[in-house]
């Protein structure tokens, strides 16, 4: 695919430039929610949700941000979204809000949404910038599915809270723990790596 | 414009516009929260008397205090609230007392926000369900194996939260005994 198309700016974040798996953007969250595929999920709609708005609202006022406080600006807006999200969940869900705790005000200082204000919204028109975090978003949330997944499957024999692996199934409770986090983003990493430089031979 | 007078004029704009739309999202959000908030409290009650089935706020010597009833409206226990710094922020549960004071019925979080995985697991039933008719003479302790009288068994790899717990239990306890205890006596 051609990469000045607006499909790609959608694509490269889900695969080519994920921000988690080639960037390695964003690891506080990747290693702190992942421990079931429910909090990865809901915190990938999360941060969909903040980048996508935040990405459209810095694209559409690009040219009236003064260079000087561009910072302050970008985070002024995406706390209000981050703020924005943390309320709505309080307000509809509360248990899933109580289970991320302070993973969702977090959101702030992920890298990767004023990352991707610098180095595409605030240079590129909104439909554009829309697509890129849109990608960014999915590229990310998709990390955290991947994750999530492994380390539920794993760690708690079962997905999404249904039990999969039988009773005879003794889980790995370290996968639930930190160190599995770090152990299961590590062989992640290197997977998606070998698949990039097995597809770049052919 | 001077670029100076530019910033300051934009990231004004920015700030106070950011500061209206949280506060509209906050009216629309603040009576969820509330109702989200009297529902937990609720069940919660429920959770750590569950013989009752209804509950009276009473407040003795300035200590907020719920009285669990049953079907006959008889006590069958009081619910008080604890907080105190866990781990990683404030723990905020709800304990559940026999009517004699010394046994304790049960306890819910409220509020937590220790390390999913391992301080998280102090909202886990498991945790909870070793404090259930614990006889607290004269208080509760955290011990290895939760062989003694009283004695609740630590949470792997969560020692601190669990001993957070223990500490705001006792603590909420001692209020309980000061406010119903010394009020009678003193009536």
């Amino acid at each position: 695919m051609k990469t000045n198309s607006l499909g790609w700016d959608f694509l490269k974040g889900v695969w080519k430039e994920n921000p988690v798996l080639v960037q390695l953007l964003g690891m506080c969250p990747t290693l702190a929610v992942t421990s079931t595929v429910l909090y990865g999920l809901t915190m990938g709609l999360a941060v969909i949700f903040v980048l996508s708005f935040s990405s459209l609202i810095v694209s559409s006022f690009r040219r009236y941000i003064p260079h000087g406080v561009r910072i302050p600006c970008f985070t002024l807006i995406i706390a209000t979204l981050v703020t924005i999200v943390d309320y709505f969940l309080r307000a509809k869900y509360p248990p899933l809000s109580r289970a991320l705790g302070p993973y969702v005000p977090l959101i702030v200082v992920n890298c990767i949404i004023l990352g991707r204000q610098e180095a595409f919204a605030s240079k590129n028109p909104p439909l554009r910038a829309f697509l890129d975090a849109l990608g960014m978003g999915c590229g990310f949330t998709l990390a955290l599915l991947v994750l999530g997944g492994i380390r539920e499957l794993l760690g708690s024999g079962s997905l999404l809270g249904f039990r999969v692996l039988g009773e005879s199934f003794r889980p790995w409770v370290i996968m639930t723990l930190p160190p599995g986090a770090f152990l299961t983003l590590g062989l992640v990493v290197t997977l998606t790596r070998w698949i990039e430089e097995k597809k770049s031979r052919t | 414009m001077r670029e100076g007078t530019k910033m300051v004029v934009v990231l004004s704009l920015v700030g106070g516009l950011s500061g209206a739309s949280l506060a509209g999202v906050y009216r629309f959000a603040l009576p969820l929260i509330e109702k989200n908030q009297r529902l937990e409290l609720k069940r919660a009650i429920f959770e750590v008397l569950p013989q009752s089935v209804k509950y009276r706020k009473i407040e003795k010597r300035g200590e907020v205090i719920y009285e669990g009833l049953d079907k006959e409206k008889n006590l069958v226990g009081y619910a008080i609230m604890g907080k105190g710094p866990g781990y990683q922020g404030e723990i905020k549960l709800i304990l559940g007392v026999a009517p004699d004071l010394k046994e304790i019925k049960g306890i819910e979080v409220i509020e937590m926000v220790e390390t999913p995985g391992l301080g998280a697991r102090i909202d886990s039933p498991e945790f909870k369900e070793k404090f259930r008719g614990l006889f607290a003479s004269p208080k509760v302790v955290l011990g290895r194996r939760g062989k003694r009288e009283g004695e609740v068994e630590a949470l792997t790899g969560a020692t601190i939260s669990s001993r957070s717990v223990v500490r705001i239990v006792n603590e909420a306890l001692k209020r309980l005994w000061k406010a119903l205890k010394e009020g009678n006596e003193n009536q």
